[in-house]
């Protein structure tokens, strides 16, 4: 899965991580590993995720090849 | 670190534990391991979710499961050194027995499918208490008697796929009268093990049928399933807080121990001892270092013998320092709190560990260590009060009366020295 999160954090104010943390109420670790890939957010900080960017999921989380063969 | 109201919670607890632990009192342990689940327990309980990091959350289970899988490990490892020192870790068998079937019942009502999860923990209760009854009596007419109970349950379980309302109540029934003629009447009639083995798991299964037995069973909100489960929990708390407190207090003698100046003997009760002497409430004493050969029974005991007490004042258990003759049979020792030897009120032996394959009344007894009683049973040998040999493990291949016995395997004999054949 791709994360577009950094992107979207320099596109608005260049918002920390620790700042964007902060606002949804999460830990800075958290978001330094959903954009490194590290860690698959829930559907609901997803939701809070984009809504804070006020984008879609689809913008700020996109499926890779390979994606839904892991699934099955 | 996240520094929220759980955060500082946990800091007041650590500091009560660090206030507790400046005082000399014990119960700082509790707050610190308090202080520690404190986010755990919040988390997994769903109390305050706006305090919890999901991360953190997939991290906790994760090192959770880490955790639990080290600490069945850590425990069977003890066992086996238990068993291997001559002792019965009765207590680490059932923390092993109720870390598995707590994670088993968690895993399985957190699922959802209350009937399903009811059937099966009463089928379980059935076959495993069908099979600890066969292993602990054999195939004696009680223990049959106890395995033929077992496979009711079993069947009562298959029967509560079709009247599950109809079992839950029955159940809930029987445990309820159980406890309060048993269990409230006296504690201490209702062993531990029945307690929680087959008490609680049946409970928990009644509110399994019950939950799971409504048309719309898929729809039971988690709410009413975390009242039921949490005014189980609050009930079991309380039974076991009660069985705690008034189940074991005429079994366990409280000790009180005092140092002796090092490397002075001192005549206590009788005997030359040294070291760490510990008294029974009565003044008696618990346990004691010989500090110099003693004769204790008639038998002559080498220094540095750890002798063990009933309150009553009776010997009850030797740890000899080294491998030591005892009416002429090389008995184990590796000092105090391991193999023990035991001796009947008339000095004769009644149990000792071989410290090397020996024959012992014609017999070929095998030599006791970590392996040889770990793996097939135990490798004690057993006396009876005539002197005469009860029970040893084989140490080769051997024949008497015209059966063999292989190496390994365990021979008995009646008081008067007659093969005794236990079937199988």
């Amino acid at each position: 899965m791709k994360t577009n999160l950094r992107k979207y954090r320099f596109e608005n104010g260049e918002l920390s991580q620790q700042q964007l943390a902060d606002m949804i109420g999460v830990s800075r670790q958290t978001i330094v590993s959903i954009e490194k890939n590290d860690y698959s957010p829930s559907v609901k900080l997803a939701l809070i995720l984009a809504k804070k960017f006020n984008i879609t999921v689809e913008q700020l989380f996109e499926l890779e090849e390979g994606d839904i063969d892991e699934t099955r | 670190m996240k520094r929220d109201k759980i955060f500082y919670g946990a800091c007041i607890l650590s500091a009560l534990g660090i206030l507790a632990a400046v005082l000399g009192s014990e119960i700082s342990f509790i707050f610190f391991v308090t202080a520690y689940l404190l986010r755990p327990v919040v988390m997994e309980f769903g109390l305050r979710v706006k305090f919890v990091d999901e991360r953190e959350r997939t991290i906790h289970a994760k090192s959770g499961d880490v955790a639990f899988v080290v600490l069945i490990v850590a425990m069977i490892g003890f066992c086996m050194l238990e068993i291997a020192h001559g002792r019965r870790p009765e207590i680490l068998y059932e923390l092993i027995a109720i870390g598995l079937a707590a994670r088993a019942l968690t895993g399985l009502v957190m699922n959802g499918e209350y009937k399903k999860a009811g059937v099966m923990i009463i089928s379980t209760v059935g076959f495993f208490l069908g099979l600890f009854i066969i292993m602990e009596g054999g195939l004696s007419l009680v223990s049959l008697f106890g395995a033929a109970v077992a496979f009711v349950i079993f069947g009562v379980s298959q029967l509560a796929k079709k009247f599950p309302r109809t079992v839950a109540s029955l159940i809930a029934f029987i445990v309820a009268v159980t406890i309060l003629k048993l269990g409230l009447y006296n504690f201490k009639q209702v062993q531990s093990a029945l307690w929680l083995f087959v008490i609680t798991p049946m409970t928990i299964s009644s509110a399994c049928l019950f939950l799971g037995s409504s048309k719309n069973a898929d729809d039971v909100s988690p709410k009413t399933a975390y009242y039921v489960f949490g005014a189980l929990s609050v009930c079991a708390l309380f039974i076991f807080t009660m069985l705690m407190v008034f189940g074991s207090r005429e079994e366990q003698h409280p000790t009180t121990f005092k140092e002796l100046n090092p490397g002075v003997a001192t005549e206590i009760q009788g005997y030359h001892v040294q070291g760490t002497v510990n008294y029974f409430e009565n003044g008696k004493l618990s346990s004691c270092i010989l500090a110099r050969e003693d004769t204790v029974l008639g038998q002559p005991l080498p220094a540095g013998t750890q002798l063990n007490f009933l309150i009553d004042g009776r010997l009850d258990i030797v740890c000899l320092p080294s491998d030591t003759y005892i009416q002429s049979y090389l008995c184990k020792g590796e000092g105090p709190g391991t193999w023990h030897t035991v001796f009947y009120p008339n000095g004769q032996l009644k149990l000792m560990w071989s410290a090397k394959d020996q024959w012992i009344q014609g017999i070929p007894c095998r030599e006791a260590s970590f392996w040889t009683d770990a793996f097939g049973g135990g490798v004690g040998v057993h006396f009876y009060p005539n002197g005469k040999l009860m029970q040893c493990k084989l140490a080769q291949d051997f024949s008497l009366d015209g059966h063999f016995f292989k190496r390994g395997q365990h021979i008995n004999f009646d008081e008067n020295g007659q093969l005794v054949i236990v079937k199988k």
